[in-house]
């Protein structure tokens, strides 16, 4: 693990996720929020697709592709080595985080976070990306 | 000798995050072979079909992604002629020693205009674990995980395609297999300088120098299969597949390594001749051309990228 807020041991998991501001949608539409389990060693955006739910965009799963940019606003966590094309140190100090490399050790709440400004991120036929 | 000019693309680096996780998946899973690692940290791998010594380095680094593709041409009268046709081409080149990967020649390396690093090489050492040439084994040795045969291709993403497309075929004598014209999109173009359907494929994207996936050939449609009880077992994310592309018309399984790169498993697709005329899709049809039974796009096919 690299990087990231000190984690509490992992036998205090599981715990949950909350995405605040956000429906079960993909689209991210606000909403009361929605809270799902976080298994032990399992980030938070598995433990969200196990779940069956879908308010954070899933992308490569590795912390390589920056689709589920995420910033953590409570709870204790640490993370695996995230592209720093997509989460600069800066990001990081503010609690963003990819959500795929985001392992919560306690109850944790997050909000999707925007692309960064650097990268457009907009595919071809100007598609836009989660 | 039909083949001339450029034979293959011949070894890609990859940057990955965690290279002890790297290796397990690209060693274990995939089934290459582990050759060796520098004294940098970067790791040498090939597939067991492959005669040359690698065909994948992985490097360790900050962000995921791709350095570049080396396309091994027929020699190295070969190498100084595509020097001079890139000159003439106004194209600046530069110029890698050789040795700064092991047991491979001098390189002419260029940016293309999608942002991309290309180099050329005539030289790498035979590998000592590659295919029989005496009585020869169907394999060196038995192949582990996903049994792939070869490093077979990539997909890039970035601008200015039409240009990297001119690039390709006017001077490094690549011929265009298929193409979509997406009109204000741009182009998305499967180039080969082969026999193989593609070699390397663009598609446009704002942002240059990405990589969306490199493939690994393997023999059989039933292996395309295996390989995918293999991302069950061990729990690797998959894309999309198993599936079909009506573009090149291989079998595929798109999944990630575990620093977020998109890998493919692909056999079949047809021959290509250079006399073959171009196909082409119209953009309306573009989901059937990349996934032909779905007939539609997933969402990470155009966003998802390193």
């Amino acid at each position: 693990m690299n990087g990231g807020a000190e984690a509490g041991p992992a036998s205090t998991r599981p715990v949950t996720c909350t995405v605040a501001n956000a429906t079960g949608d993909e689209d991210g539409a606000p909403g009361p929020g929605t809270t799902f389990a976080v298994g032990a060693d399992l980030p938070v955006l598995h433990a969200m697709i196990r779940a069956a739910q879908r308010c954070i965009p899933v992308g490569c799963r590795g912390g390589g592709c920056g689709a589920c940019r995420v910033r953590v606003l409570a709870g204790a966590y640490a993370t695996r080595r995230m592209s720093r094309r997509h989460v600069s140190a800066a990001d990081e100090a503010e609690q963003i985080v990819l959500a795929c490399c985001l392992l919560p050790s306690s109850d944790i709440v997050v909000e999707r976070a925007p692309a960064p400004a650097a990268i457009p991120h907009a595919g071809p036929l100007g598609a836009e990306s989660p | 000798m039909a083949l001339t000019g450029v034979l293959r693309p011949g070894f890609i680096q990859i940057r990955v995050l965690d290279m002890a996780e790297a290796l397990v998946h690209y060693r274990d899973r995939l089934g290459l072979q582990e050759v060796s690692t520098g004294a940098d940290g970067r790791v040498y791998l090939k597939g067991f079909d492959e005669f040359d010594r690698h065909s994948v380095v992985l490097r360790e680094a900050d962000e995921a992604g791709m350095d570049l593709i080396g396309f091994k041409v027929l020699d190295e009268a070969t190498l100084i002629d595509f020097t001079r046709k890139l000159d003439t081409a106004n194209i600046a080149v530069d110029h890698v020693e050789a040795g700064e990967q092991p047991g491979l020649g001098r390189r002419v390396g260029f940016t293309i205009p999608s942002g991309h690093r290309i180099e050329l090489y005539a030289q790498m050492e035979l590998s000592e674990t590659g295919p029989e040439t005496f009585n020869p084994n169907v394999w060196p040795s038995e192949p582990k995980g996903m049994a792939a045969t070869r490093f077979d291709h990539a997909l890039l993403y970035g601008p200015r395609i039409a240009e990297v497309t001119d690039l390709f075929c006017d001077v490094l004598g690549f011929r265009l297999a298929e193409k979509v014209d997406l009109g204000p999109g741009g182009l998305a173009v499967w180039l080969t300088c082969s026999n193989k359907a593609h070699d390397i494929a663009f598609v446009e994207n704002p942002e240059p120098g990405r990589f969306h996936h490199v493939a690994f050939f393997l023999e059989t449609v039933n292996a395309v299969l295996h390989a995918g009880d293999i991302m069950a077992y061990h729990d690797i994310p998959i894309d999309i597949g198993p599936t079909r592309h009506g573009i090149t018309r291989g079998y595929t399984i798109y999944f990630f390594d575990p620093s977020g790169n998109r890998n493919e498993v692909f056999a079949g697709g047809y021959s290509y001749y250079p006399d073959n005329p171009t196909r082409e899709w119209t953009p309306d049809q573009l989901g059937k051309g990349i996934f032909y039974y779905e007939r539609e796009l997933n969402e990470a096919f155009l966003s998802v990228y390193t």
